[in-house]
């Protein structure tokens, strides 16, 4: 890694427009296209804070900041357009999560990183409408997150609408949502509105690890702790009327259900899995990253071919992860308000993957190509007119779900004709949650009673406390910031803004 | 109702053919001639000739009458024994037929004008020798269940519906002259049969019914408790993916009955594992089809006779009666041990002196370490007694009216917030510097005394006298089973007592399992996993235990479940969560291991163990979020190297990080 002042660090950035940056190529080596990232003025001196600290601990420290990420990510094989990072960008493993990148599919030296998709593959957002309103919901508020909270299984889950054997999880795996379907979980226009179809095709069950399976099989219909939730949600605002209402609310107070979550135990395992592999890949290719954790794969390449097939059915798990979690909660609500969940008109607007790679047709320069797209914390955005967005969005474009972290406000956003050639039909996905505030700030010297330890001849270490900052509630990229900065740079257009009453949390 | 309806439609038969002929094989004979004959008049001389001319192929004639008697024989015979071996006659049968499904009914008869008229005769007509009759009790017994004692149906046996009804006759006759008698156990038996028989009310035995009850709902399962109180699992809540919180409830045995779970409160004196027949202490006997055993533990008490009723050990509800009891009426006792229990005890606890005798250099050193110990001393000394204690527990608690009844004896183990329903203070107003802890010692004995304040001393190894009321052993556990085999088998078990089981929790005694406390883990571990008696893993143990045992019903292929992959408990200690994950104390890694810290005092106590760049255990204390994450770290083993020091940086959100 290149060692810079802080000030030598920033002439390599420029500023093209208010919303957007570029990275010019040797701001880290070997970067074949040009970096890019979108932030507002809220979020810029976040980015610059984040360079200045590494700059100021010598590129020591495991942690990079994003923009380095980003460049990194430039500088990988096969990368065509430019590594985007979007507003909501902070430092993950490998890829930053909100970095995205394509490669191109017909060129033999592409690569596929597991790092670019991100250890909970398919982690990604679902919304569903109902015909309630806030006045229905506010009195019986507790007694509904408390049926929903019985109803999303914990461990050891559900019967039936959870594979409980391994025959089970094979066809869940290779099936994806039309496992979901076929065993009466979800509804057919279910799958219409979700990516893909909600069925990743190249899916192989039989290229997961056992370990993998073993792992997944009693999380499935589990919503999974850190930042997923199911949350019951109000509409507070619609800017984009006739989009809103194509996607079915109406009105401000109309109530929705919002369920995060992802591939859990399974996804990681089949990343770590792949990593594995693809570091023994590397040296036979002879492939040169800037950071080790860019382990990747020739996409042509076994090991390549292996991983989007795997990758591909963790797809599918997440979505019949979701797909149950969407049957509990009609189920709930039916139970709640006594009637149906048709009548409740509980329709899935929108679901979206934020973690994921996908084969994808774009122009660039012109000329149309294939191209394997990485979308980490980064959701697809479709135009309008698009072939791959459902009819009923075809007009409107393709609706993006962006949460926020637990308990603040979610927005729906759309996809635009600037985003398509800008960002690969790409946009933000949530907040930023890289820089916490809630953490202590102090890591008191505890030094001495841990004396009675060494004795033992174990190697003790403590946290260092002098990378702490001064506490600033501000470090945290606010989902409004996000969203903001993506509507202002045109990459989307936000639709609907919608905020929690309940939270439940896996 | 069905059988009463069988027995009309068999005894109005009887009379009928009974004005025919005295016995029933006859009377097939006295059939069959008059058929014959029957249509021997109808389609006179031709016909009779053709009989004639045809000579019938032996093999498959029947005309010939066999007495019972050369049957009765034939059945002893080495000719049979060679034929059926010691499998009733009916079992190597199949029946032949079209398609899939079978037809619901067999055929109506096998045997036509004298001879076999199909390919396949049902396994009596097949074999001329066996007679159905009813001196012929060898061969009626082979189509008498020996759980119901009701005749198989023919479905099972492939009698054609001559045969049957015969069959059914000869029964019922036999029965009438007293050949064959149903044994009054098995009309009792058939009241206590269960497809699932579990032993022992506690977490395990509950979890596992559940998960029994879950998999396959409406199957019988008996739950056999020595109390009338058994446990369940509440307000469960997800840490991560396999670390769990869950409070314990204890309910009324009746009330978890449900009409296919019986509970029966009594105690196992005694399985004979090849009939798979249990008996009860007070003489029930049940018949099952898998048993599991999860009789738990017993504290380990120090036994010393003079002063027997000045120890007890802390572990059931009828222990904590007789403890509260005692702080009642006490100044000062001493408590030995360094678990969970004696951690909660010394906590929880006002108003009396406690002497704590710790054999380790740090109190709870089940679980914490040295340093993690130092952070809660600082909890313990100013533990306040205005009740903020009580502030710091987020938990719902459920406050159950408890009846107090006879039936309470010895209870299932206790839980975790076991204390939340008891008055644990003494009656010393004044609140003196109460605990007093004696680091790395150990009790030589314990004698009476007969001095004016106390009544106990306890000697310790180093020489020094204690003064005190009682004695409170909370030293841990044993695995406790009280009853034993009636034919000659017995559990391999471990140095600690404990039943071996495998990675399915089977015994080594056939359909027999075991889980919880009981048990001890005779499969490979996981590198991140040990056995602990513990709450969480008696939970787990007892749904693998439901699981599997419902897979082996079932005849289904399962995997182990992943939470054995790595070990995970979260308790509450001092009024923090804490949660243990991996090899948190760095248990056999031979002190090759580095630990990393990050500790806000009175807020969160975060340790890392790493062993090559690698996490592989884990200590959080306090609310620290970093449950699921540090469960993916240790599973995945990425390689935490780079990172440095800076993993545990507040700054930095690991748990967003690896997303």
């Amino acid at each position: 890694m290149v060692v810079r002042k802080y000030d030598d660090e920033l002439k390599y950035i420029e500023k093209i427009t208010d919303y957007s940056w570029r990275i010019k190529k040797g701001f880290q080596p070997n970067m074949n296209v040009e970096g890019v990232f979108y932030v507002n003025k809220n979020l810029e001196p976040l980015m610059f804070e984040e360079l200045r600290n590494s700059c100021r601990t010598d590129g020591i420290g495991g942690f990079l900041p994003g923009m380095k990420q980003i460049a990194n990510v430039a500088a990988l094989p096969g990368i065509v357009g430019k590594s985007v990072g979007l507003p909501d960008i902070h430092s993950g493993y490998g890829f930053a999560i909100g970095n995205m990148a394509a490669f191109d599919m017909n060129n033999p030296d592409s690569i596929v990183s597991p790092g670019g998709v991100g250890f909970d593959i398919n982690c990604g957002v679902r919304l569903l409408r109902t015909n309630l309103f806030e006045k229905d919901v506010r009195p019986v508020q507790e007694s509904l997150a408390q049926a929903l909270f019985d109803h999303i299984p914990v461990g050891v889950g559900s019967k039936g609408i959870i594979p409980m054997n391994a025959r089970d999880l094979e066809e869940a795996l290779e099936m994806g949502m039309d496992w979901s379907l076929r065993e009466g979980y979800v509804w057919a226009e279910d799958k219409e509105h979700c990516e893909e179809y909600g069925r990743m095709l190249n899916a192989d069950p039989s290229k997961v690890s056992m370990r993998a399976k073993k792992r997944g099989l009693p999380q499935l219909g589990t919503l999974g702790a850190g930042n997923h939730y199911a949350e019951i949600q109000v509409v507070d605002e619609i800017y984009d009327k006739w989009a809103a209402s194509k996607m079915g609310i109406e009105e401000k107070g109309q109530v929705c259900v919002m369920i995060h979550s992802g591939s859990r135990g399974f996804g990681h395992q089949v990343a770590t899995d792949a990593l594995v592999e693809m570091e023994k890949a590397m040296k036979r290719d002879k492939i040169e990253t800037n950071d080790r954790q860019l382990a990747c794969a020739r996409i042509h390449s076994e090991e390549g071919q292996n991983y989007l097939k795997a990758m591909a059915a963790a797809g599918n798990f997440a979505w019949v992860n979701r797909s149950s979690m969407t049957f509990l909660t009609r189920q709930a609500f039916a139970k709640q308000f006594n009637t149906t969940p048709d009548d409740l008109d509980m329709h899935v607007i929108y679901d979206v993957s934020h973690n994921i790679a996908k084969i994808e047709n774009h122009i660039i320069d012109g000329k149309e190509m294939k191209l394997l797209v990485h979308r980490k914390g980064s959701t697809r955005a479709f135009p309008p007119h698009h072939p791959l967005i459902p009819v009923d969005y075809q007009l409107t474009g393709q609706p993006v779900l962006v949460g926020g972290t637990m308990g603040t406000c979610s927005y729906i956003l759309t996809g635009t004709e600037k985003g398509m050639t800008e960002t690969f039909g790409s946009t933000c996905h949530g907040a930023g949650r890289a820089l916490s505030r809630a953490k202590s700030r102090r890591n008191i010297d505890y030094l001495d009673i841990l004396e009675q330890m060494k004795s033992k001849n174990i190697a003790i270490r403590v946290a260092s406390p002098k990378l702490v900052m001064e506490e600033s509630p501000e470090s945290y990229k606010n989902v409004t910031d996000v969203v903001d900065t993506c509507h202002s740079a045109g990459i989307s257009k936000k639709c609907v803004k919608l905020r929690p009453i309940a939270v439940i949390k896996g | 109702m069905m059988n009463f309806l069988t027995k009309i439609a068999c005894s109005s038969n009887l009379f009928k053919l009974n004005n025919l002929s005295p016995y029933s094989s006859a009377l097939v004979k006295s059939i069959v001639t008059t058929n014959v004959y029957y249509c021997e008049a109808h389609e006179n001389e031709e016909a009779k000739k053709e009989q004639i001319k045809e000579k019938i192929d032996p093999s498959i004639d029947r005309t010939r009458i066999i007495p019972v008697e050369t049957s009765i024989r034939y059945l002893k015979s080495a000719a049979y024994k060679e034929t059926y071996g010691d499998q009733a006659v009916w079992v190597p049968y199949r029946r032949n037929h079209k398609g899939l499904i079978p037809p619901r009914k067999t055929r109506k008869t096998c045997i036509r004008k004298g001879k076999i008229s199909t390919g396949s005769p049902c396994p009596i007509c097949r074999d001329e020798y066996l007679v159905l009759h009813h001196e012929n009790t060898d061969l009626l017994k082979q189509f008498i269940s020996p759980q119901t004692g009701q005749v198989l149906s023919f479905s099972k046996t492939g009698l054609c519906q001559k045969k049957h009804l015969q069959l059914l006759l000869a029964v019922e006759r036999a029965k009438d002259h007293g050949r064959i008698v149903l044994h009054k156990s098995i009309t009792e038996n058939c009241q206590n049969e269960c497809s699932f028989l579990i032993v022992g009310g506690g977490i395990s035995g509950v979890s596992c019914v559940e998960t029994i009850n879950f998999l396959a709902p409406g199957e019988k399962i008996i739950i056999l408790t020595e109390s009338s109180l058994i446990k369940s699992v509440t307000n469960l809540v997800q840490l991560g993916k396999y670390a769990q919180r869950f409070d314990v409830k204890e309910i009324v045995a009746e009330n978890f009955a449900k009409p296919n779970i019986h509970v029966i409160t009594d105690e196992l004196k005694s399985i004979n594992s090849k009939e798979k027949i249990a008996k009860t202490a007070k003489g029930l006997i049940i018949k099952y089809g898998l048993a599991c055993i999860c009789t738990g533990a017993r504290p380990k008490i120090i036994h010393n006779k003079n002063v027997e009723e000045f120890v007890i050990g802390i572990r059931d509800t009828d222990s904590v009666k007789e403890f509260q009891k005692r702080i009642k009426t006490s100044k000062k006792f001493v408590l030995i041990g360094n678990g969970g229990i004696a951690s909660e005890i010394i906590y929880e606890i006002q108003n009396i002196q406690i002497e704590w005798l710790i054999k380790d250099n740090h109190m709870s050193s089940t679980f914490i370490d040295p340093g993690a110990s130092k952070f809660f001393e600082s909890r313990l000394r100013n533990k306040d007694y205005t009740k903020t204690n009580q502030s710091v527990v987020k938990r719902m608690r459920y406050m159950e009216e408890r009846k107090t009844s006879e039936e309470v004896r010895k209870g299932a183990a206790l839980g975790p917030d076991w204390h939340r329903l008891i008055d644990m203070s003494g009656n010393l107003n004044s609140n003196p510097e109460n605990i007093k802890i004696h680091y790395g010692v150990e009790v030589k004995t314990i004698t009476r005394v007969e001095e004016e304040e106390f009544l106990i001393c306890v000697e310790l190894m180093n020489g020094e006298k204690i003064l005190c009321d009682f004695v409170v052993s909370a030293t841990g556990v044993e695995p406790y089973k009280t009853f034993n085999f009636e034919d000659y088998v017995d559990f391999k078990c471990s140095d600690d007592g404990g039943i071996i089981v495998d990675a399915f929790m089977r015994s080594s005694v056939d359909s027999i399992y075991a889980a919880g406390d009981v048990c001890t883990a005779g499969w490979e571990h996981s590198k991140f996993w040990h056995q602990m008696r513990l709450w969480t893993q008696a939970r787990q143990m007892g749904m693998m235990a439901g699981k599997s045992m419902i897979a082996d019903y079932n005849k289904e292929e399962i995997y182990q479940d992943f939470c054995f992959e790595l070990f995970s408990h979260v308790t509450k200690l001092y009024g923090y969560q804490v949660v243990l994950l991996g090899r948190y104390n760095g248990q056999g890694l031979n002190d090759d291991y580095e630990l990393l810290f990050r500790i806000t005092p009175d807020k969160e106590y975060i340790k890392f163990v790493l062993k090559n760049g690698r996490l592989v255990g884990a200590l959080l204390i306090g609310e620290t979020g970093l449950e699921e994450t540090c469960e993916n770290l240790i599973l995945n083993q990425i390689d935490l190297t780079p990172y440095g020091d800076d993993i545990l940086n507040p700054n930095i959100d690991i748990e967003d990080y690896f997303d």
